[in-house]
Parts: C-alpha cells; sequence; structure tokens
C-alpha cells in the first residue's frame, strides 16, 4: 500500500516544532486539511481530554444515576450526539472508582469511541461480532442496545487484554456475550455468520493523541504501512464472516486515509459492498 | 478446561444452595428465569448464565471453539459446595429482602475497600439472620455491595456499635483491586 508523503516545506518544520510533531505528520496534515484546520487539529489536540462516561441501562436508568452522580457532587454534560453519554464537567473524586461504577452502572468511554456500536444498530434477535473486543466498552454498548438478548461474539487476542474484557463485561452485567481470547484474523475458525459486525481496528493512533502524546513523535510509516495491511486482512475477515445484507462499521482511532478511506475504498472495490449514511450529526466527510 | 452445559445434578445444588441460604422459596427460579447454566471446568468449576433463547447457538460454537468466558459468572463449585460470586448476587439481590444488612453513606466506601461492617455501621437489618448466615450487604438505594457472614444475629447487629459484626467475604471493589 502506497504510504501519503509530502515535501518540506518552512511551514511544516515550523508547526512540528512549535507542536512536538514528527514533521511527516505535519506535512500530511497540511496537505489533507489545508493549513487553518491543520492549526485547529493541533491546537485540539493540545487541549485535555474530557472525561465520558456511558450510562449502563441494563443496570439503571440515565436519571437515576444522574441524580445518583450528581448528588456525589459529580457535575454531568450530556453529550448530543449519543444517548446515554455524558462528559463529567467536574468531579471532586475520580470517577472510576465510586460504587455506582463498581455496580457496573456506568463505563468509562471516549466520546467518540461511543459512536461506532451506535450506528451499528445491533437488534435483538441478531448474532454480531465485536471483533477487536478488549477493554469492553463497545461490546456493553452492543449488549444495551440488543437489551442482553442476542448474541454477541467478542475477539481479543492478548491475554491480559481479554482478562479485562471479561471483567468489564461482568462487572457490567453482559449476559449475551461470548469471550474468545483468538485472533481476529481467525474469525472464520468460528464458522459464524453474522448480522452485524463491528471492526475497531487497531491503529497507530493518532486520533489519541490527547491521551498519549507521545504518538506525535513514535509513529512513523513503517507503522502505517503494517497497521494498513493488518486492517486490510481484518476487514476482508469480517466481510467473509457476514450474512448476505448484513452490516459491517469500520472505525479505527486514527487520521490517516492509509487506515480509513484507502481500506474501505479496497474491501468496496473487492467485495462489492455498499456504503451506507451513518446518519450521525457530528463528525467531518472523509477524504475523496 | 472443559465448556458445557452444567449437569442437572449441579443446578438443582445450585438452587438449593441459593434457596436454603437466603430463605426465600423460588428465589432461585425468579432470579435465573430463562437462563441456560454453562460450567467451565477447570481446577474448580466456574457457573455462567446465558440466555436459554442461544442455547443452540452456543452448543453449535462451542464445538468449534472453545470460549475463555461467556455470559455473566454467578458462583463457582469448590468440591461438592457452590459458592455465590458477585453477579449471582446481583442477581439475585432484587428478588429478596431477607438475609440483607443495609449500612451507612459513610461505611460504602470502606466496604468496598474490603473492611468489614460494624454495628455502627448497619441503618437497618432483616429479622432472619442467623449467627454465620451469608448475607447481602446493601447500600441505601438498595445495591449489593458485598457478600457478607454475619458473627452475630439479626437482634444483636445494630446493638453491637464499633464491634465487628459482618465479616467481608467478597466486595465488589474486587474489580478495581483484582478484577482489571
Amino acid at each position: 500500500m502506497q504510504i501519503f508523503d509530502y515535501k518540506s516545506t518552512d511551514l511544516s518544520k515550523q508547526l512540528a516544532q512549535e507542536y512536538g510533531y514528527d514533521e511527516f505528520l505535519i506535512r500530511r496534515y497540511l496537505t489533507f486539511f489545508g493549513q487553518e484546520e491543520t492549526i485547529q487539529l493541533l491546537e485540539a489536540n493540545e487541549r485535555p481530554l474530557k472525561t465520558s462516561i456511558l450510562v449502563n441501562t441494563l443496570r439503571i436508568s440515565v436519571d437515576s444515576l444522574k441524580s445518583r452522580l450528581e448528588s456525589k457532587g459529580i457535575k454531568l454534560e450530556k453529550i448530543p450526539w449519543i444517548p446515554n453519554g455524558f462528559w463529567v464537567l467536574e468531579a471532586p473524586f475520580s470517577v472510576g472508582a465510586t460504587t455506582e461504577y463498581l455496580l457496573g452502572h456506568y463505563y468509562l468511554q471516549e466520546a467518540a469511541a461511543m459512536l461506532p456500536a451506535f450506528v451499528l444498530d445491533p437488534k435483538q434477535n441478531e448474532v454480531v461480532i465485536d471483533m477487536c473486543a478488549a477493554p469492553g466498552g463497545k461490546t456493553i454498548q452492543l449488549a444495551q442496545l440488543m437489551e442482553n438478548h442476542g448474541c454477541i461474539l467478542a475477539l481479543e487476542v492478548d491475554l491480559r487484554r481479554t482478562k479485562a474484557l471479561r471483567s468489564n463485561l461482568s462487572r457490567c452485567g453482559v449476559k449475551n456475550a461470548i469471550i474468545f481470547r483468538m485472533s481476529a484474523l481467525d474469525l472464520t475458525q468460528l464458522d459464524v455468520q453474522a448480522d452485524k459486525i463491528l471492526l475497531d481496528a487497531p491503529c497507530t493512533g493518532e486520533g489519541v493523541i490527547r491521551k498519549d502524546p507521545t504518538r506525535k513523535k513514535s509513529r512513523g510509516p513503517p507503522d502505517i504501512e503494517f497497521c494498513s495491511a493488518l486492517q486490510t486482512k481484518l476487514i476482508d475477515v469480517a466481510v467473509n464472516c457476514l450474512k448476505e445484507g448484513g452490516i459491517l462499521v469500520y472505525s479505527t482511532c486514527s487520521l490517516a486515509p492509509e487506515k480509513n478511506e484507502l481500506v474501505i475504498d479496497y474491501v468496496i472495490k473487492k467485495h462489492n459492498l455498499k456504503v451506507l449514511p451513518t446518519e450521525i450529526e457530528v463528525g467531518e466527510s472523509a477524504l475523496t | 478446561m472443559k465448556v458445557e452445559k452444567a449437569t442437572s445434578n449441579e443446578i438443582e445444588r445450585i438452587k438449593k444452595t441459593i434457596d436454603q441460604d437466603f430463605e426465600e422459596q423460588g428465589l432461585f427460579d425468579k432470579a435465573f428465569k430463562d437462563m441456560e447454566f454453562v460450567a467451565v471446568r477447570g481446577r474448580w468449576t466456574e457457573i455462567f448464565i446465558f440466555p436459554k433463547e442461544n442455547s443452540e447457538f452456543l452448543v453449535n460454537v462451542l464445538k468449534r471453539y472453545l470460549p475463555y468466558s461467556l455470559g455473566i459468572c454467578i458462583g463457582e463449585f469448590h468440591d461438592k459446595f457452590f459458592r455465590i460470586g458477585l453477579e449471582g448476587i446481583y442477581e439475585i439481590s432484587k428478588y429478596t429482602t431477607k438475609k440483607k444488612v443495609w449500612i451507612i453513606p459513610k461505611a460504602e466506601q470502606l466496604v468496598l475497600y474490603g473492611r468489614d461492617v460494624f454495628g455502627s455501621s448497619v441503618s437497618r437489618v432483616c429479622s432472619y439472620i442467623k449467627k454465620n448466615d451469608r448475607v447481602i450487604v446493601v447500600n441505601e438505594f438498595d445495591d449489593p455491595i458485598a457478600i457478607g457472614k454475619a458473627l452475630v444475629p439479626s437482634d444483636e447487629i445494630k446493638e453491637a456499635g464499633n464491634k465487628v459484626v459482618i465479616e467481608n467475604l467478597l466486595d465488589r471493589g474486587w474489580y478495581l483491586r483484582k478484577g482489571r
């Protein structure tokens, strides 16, 4: 796969130095998004990520949880594009250790990460595969949308992450999931044709720079090439395990077209797939 | 490791343990209605529940690949004895008011840190508790936060002041301490 790179300019050098990025990334941003949007992106990446939670309606209603957390001094703001999602504006203590958290009344999840499962929109009688499931936020969300009916096959290859996945699903009362410790590349071994598949593919994480600023410099062209090749294999496997007429949602935490637009372009051409509108009111259109 | 449907003998023992320990006739049936019981046999046997509506699908998948886990684990068999776990307690708690001890908000975090319950931390107690009974420790919202063992009977619990009345056997703080 081709990795896009562009000529160095005074502006790319200056921005790379000012914001502490590998200049390769800046050169790409300037070409993909233009100067104004690149600076907006770099500025946004300097702002701390707001903590956000997803209410687990398998265990509590939105109103009850909101009232309980607010009585403890936690200030919440509704995330407009996700039912049950809230930003935590203020908390006198860690929201990852409250009684309500331990009871599985909510799950800590980034606001953008709440979108893929919501877009997939699984139904109660469906078989759904979550191909890269750990640590489990999206699987919990799928189970909520399915109201613990139907069946979710949740895959994770890494042992430590599989343990965390089991623990999170258990804490949140997810009853309709089967966890497999296996590489998603081996999914065909299960011989299942799913109604819906969520492939939140592993990637270089350019989209999580606010959480992990080392990614400004730690990922270069070989990493993009490696991830892109892996993602292409994964999406091929996904399509092979999808029922005729089934729906696949592909998501990454990256801005790189080699891991997004080009993967989608490859798979729709190879398998003659149709791209559906998501009908969500957030985000930007893909590069074309 | 072997994963298979729990035997009828195992299910009967779980039912007997739950109904007897919590002295509530039909508690097991109410809490686990429409659930399939699956045994994961390793060094000990863990019992999981999974929606019965998907039994056939589950059985077919199990033939092809061994799962790491499924549904939620409600407890474990050690030898022939069933020991209910945190999620098992969560499932039964909403169907019973017996064998419950309600604690004050101030004591909630202490219990979640693994501490035992003092008499002065108890706001309410049901009247059916005998010494050594398994009890469900709940907060003011009736959420089950721990499984405990009563060290004194019901009528002595609230009078015990700064003495430990409930030994904390397992609390939901486990998810932070060990379950990550």
